[in-house]
């Protein structure tokens, strides 16, 4: 190599030089560690704990704190490694409570403090947990694959492991996914876990005897303009869409025919009973009037201007065959009531906007044909049902995955406007689907703002990130369907639309069934079915008459007293009777020590937040008095009557005193 | 002369390794390293303006308003459905002066073992059987975001 000496000198020169670049080179990384943020940071944290330090063994502890990379490493997370703890400092540390960022102490979640170990960080924040810089771990850059999850979709990492619909302490993400139910994004959306989902839109068979044409017309126009309150969207179809959407489904023949060929051969009924039966059915249970009422259902107060009476009064007759899958029970009225009810709804529920004209309408065949295509195009099947026809369900992009979805991949159109990041996009894309670009389909649902946060943080829990099975929380897959009679009847006055019994049903009602018979006594019971008086004064959703009959009333009562029990609760603790010493002290409890008047009403005085304990005597079981009485939440997680950590004694003194029947006036006399 | 190419090259490899590194300093300093790590609000112009609650609060509001606002209302000014039963009623929990007074750790307190063991009225319950203390401090951050009801 060497065959003269310049040439010799030179590569001596050259290697020397390369030598002292390679030292550089490899000094850099060194440096720049050396000049990291969390150097900085950990010793400010020290000066801190050695400044606060209030024990010797504090001082200590703090002296021993040495600068180092604080990581947690989870391997049965998906090998875990995060190393935001090298800054984060005090998140364990509650003295740190209040202090700025980087120092604050982690505010308390169901997981923290406590699971540091288990979660790591990144699970519910993201960003970049191996990373040891503050651009670097949070990723605030624009396009950057995994950012950090702003603070207020926080919630949207409870729902990687928690798939259902309710996830506790998680107010906003359960908000959000209930939204996505109600409004039906899983119609149009595929997203994973929502297989199951539907719809609780009505059917659309047989408009033509139900509504007028010019209704149809004004609310596929706008249908928020007939009532606010609709879950029905927006489309923005325009006039030739609507004209023929309405021929389309104007030739949709009815499920059954109508009694009647006309209203007028209906014989009028007495609209002021019709309002005395509409006020005890207790129909704003579910429906509102004028905003007042439960709200699961629809608003009524326009019907009158949208039906016709001879429908109304089929359907209050024979609900199920005109709506198989409606959760709205079957009411047994009489004739006279069916003619009094329709009578009063059809001329008290006018909508004055609603417009007044009622022509005939035959739809021309090539408008039927142009309109089923406007049906399949905005994919009115995903949520609307049609006897006899098997539409494909419409395709809107699939949303499993969406909460990861880098924003580089997201379709902006011409939202120049946005910041390129997922939560902005997702929150401009529920409040305005139309406004990224012309020919989308997707209708405005006209979100509040707290709707749209609520919606993006759900949205943002369907992320693509594989989460290990031990981390997943089952999610209640319950199901009950009751065989034979019993069935039959539970199904027809659809008693799981409100109630609960083993887990399934609806959340109307604040009584779930399943221990009903340990609870109440046969005989109440069934002249509760008969005649449901008030328990709970303050709701507006009662449980309803339904106008059953003696024998059905009494075969439901018999059935759930014998069958819907819990061994776990006692039956009759008191056989001959509630003993007057443990009634007496029992009336000082609930009156001097417990304050129980505050929320129930009892001989003619206290409050109406809790039921009315009047007829206790006749209606409940002591065992079961004491014990709800000794945990209240065993019953039901949420009730509102307050555990106060009753002993056996004290329990079964209350359940003496509530099963003595006493006259008002003693109860008035002992109250001081 | 196989050499010299062997150090050009190895200077260039040298070259573009300090350039990846300058680059992510570069990088670095574009997004600024704030002391307070993590930002609330994203950056960029908001898109709508959202109400602001942080989790504890949120959380907090939640809980008042299924467990409380029947007696304590559901801005907390004492007119709950249910005040109207109550002797004394409810107090408006809004009231700067009373919530100047309570520290923290007062108010759940009373939260947590009700009237009666603060010398107040046992219409108010205990509810620290019922929620857990986290829950109980969620309420407290809670009645901290209310306001005096306005005349």
């Amino acid at each position: 190599m060497a065959r003269n000496g310049g040439s010799s000198d030179r590569t001596w020169v050259w290697f020397a030089l390369s030598s002292v670049v390679f030292l550089v080179v490899l000094a850099i990384s060194p440096i720049k560690d050396y000049f990291r943020d969390y150097r900085r940071y950990q010793e400010s944290y020290r000066q801190r704990l050695l400044a606060t330090a209030g024990s010797s063994k504090e001082l200590k502890t703090a002296e021993a704190e040495t600068v180092r990379i604080r990581q947690t490493w989870i391997p049965g997370f998906g090998d875990r490694i995060d190393r935001c703890q090298s800054c984060h400092l005090g998140v364990e540390n509650p003295t740190m409570a209040g202090s700025e960022e980087p120092y604050d102490y982690h505010p308390p979640t169901p997981h923290t403090p406590g699971e540091f170990d288990r979660f790591g960080c990144v699970a519910c924040h993201r960003g970049q947990g191996r990373a040891t810089s503050v651009a670097e771990a949070h990723g605030e850059v624009p396009e950057w694959s995994s950012p950090l999850l702003p603070l207020r979709y926080t919630e949207a990492s409870c729902g990687a492991c928690h798939r259902g619909l309710h996830v506790p302490e998680a107010s906003l993400l359960s908000a959000g996914r209930s939204l996505m139910d109600r409004v039906g994004c899983p119609a149009c959306h595929k997203i994973a876990g929502w297989e199951g989902w539907r719809s609780r839109a009505p059917d659309l068979d047989g408009l033509a005897e139900k509504t007028r044409v010019e209704w149809l017309r004004a609310w596929l126009r706008q249908p928020r303009v007939l009532r606010p309150t609709t879950w029905m969207p927006d489309f923005h179809l325009g006039d030739g869409e609507i004209e023929a959407l309405v021929a389309f489904l104007w030739a949709q023949p009815a499920r059954r025919p109508l009694a009647a060929a006309g209203d007028g051969e209906l014989p009028a009924g007495d609209p002021d009973r019709g309002r005395k039966l509409f006020g005890e059915s207790r129909c704003i249970s579910c429906h509102t009037v004028e905003g007042r009422g439960n709200g699961s259902a629809a608003e009524l107060s326009g019907i009158g201007s949208k039906l016709s009476r001879r429908w109304l009064h089929d359907f209050l007759a024979d609900t199920h065959s005109f709506q198989p899958d409606s959760v709205m029970p079957q009411y047994d009225f009489d004739r006279g009531q069916l003619l009094d009810l329709s009578t009063y709804l059809m001329e008290e529920m006018i909508d004055p906007a609603a417009p007044v004209a009622a022509s005939a309408f035959r739809p021309a065949a090539n408008r039927i044909a142009e309109g089923e295509e406007i049906y399949q195009k905005y994919g009115c099947a995903g949520c609307h049902h049609l006897a006899g026809r098997k539409d494909a369900p419409p395709t809107g992009p699939e949303l499993s995955g969406i909460g990861s979805k880098p924003a580089a991949l997201l379709d902006y159109g011409v939202r120049g406007d946005l910041p390129r990041r997922l939560p902005d996009w997702l929150a401009a894309k529920v409040s305005h689907p139309r406004s990224f670009r012309a020919g989308l389909r997707m209708p405005e649902f006209g979100f509040t703002p707290e709707e749209v946060e609520a919606l993006v943080t759900a949205l943002l829990s369907y992320d693509a990130a594989e989460v290990p099975d031990q981390y997943r929380v089952a999610t209640e897959s319950a199901h009950y369907a009751p065989p034979g009679r019993f069935g039959a009847l539970v199904r027809r006055y659809r008693c799981l639309s409100c109630h609960q019994i083993q887990g399934v049903g609806g959340d109307i009602a604040t009584a779930p069934l399943t221990a009903e018979g340990s609870k109440v006594t046969e005989s109440w019971l069934k002249s509760y079915l008969l005649l449901p008086t008030s328990i709970r004064p303050i709701l507006t959703d009662r449980m309803i008459p339904l106008q059953m009959g003696d024998e059905e009333a009494a075969f439901l009562a018999s059935f759930m007293t014998n069958v819907f029990l819990d061994d776990a609760i006692p039956d009759e603790i008191f056989p001959g009777g509630p003993p007057q010493e443990q009634a007496e002290r029992g009336r000082r409890l609930y009156y001097e020590r417990y304050g129980c008047h505050s929320c129930h009403q009892k001989g003619g005085s206290g409050g109406f937040y809790g039921p009315l304990l009047d007829d206790v005597p006749n209606k409940l079981r002591s065992g079961w008095i004491a014990w709800w009485l000794e945990g209240p939440q065993r019953w039901r997680a949420d009730v509102r009557c307050p555990d106060f950590g009753l002993d056996a004694t004290d329990a079964r003194d209350l359940a003496a005193f509530l099963v003595t029947p006493v006259p008002s006036s003693a109860i008035a006399g002992g109250q001081s | 002369m196989s050499v010299r190419a062997a150090v050009v090259g190895l200077l260039g490899l040298c070259a573009a390794v300090a350039c990846h590194r300058a680059s992510v300093e570069v990088r670095r300093a574009a997004a600024p390293a704030v002391a307070s790590a993590i930002s609330e609000a994203p950056a960029g112009a908001p898109v709508m303006p959202m109400p602001q609650l942080g989790y504890g609060a949120r959380e907090g509001r939640a809980l008042f308003l299924h467990y409380c606002s029947t007696c304590h209302g559901v801005e907390g000014h004492g007119d709950g459905f249910n005040a109207y039963n109550l002797d004394p009623k409810p107090r408006d929990l809004g009231d700067p002066d009373f919530q100047a007074r309570q520290t923290d750790d007062e108010l759940a307190s009373v939260i947590r073992s009700g009237g009666a063991a603060a010398g107040l009225s046992t219409g108010m319950p205990p509810w620290g059987k019922t929620l857990r203390d986290r829950q109980i401090r969620h309420l407290v951050s809670f009645l901290r975001t209310l306001t005096p009801e306005e005349e």
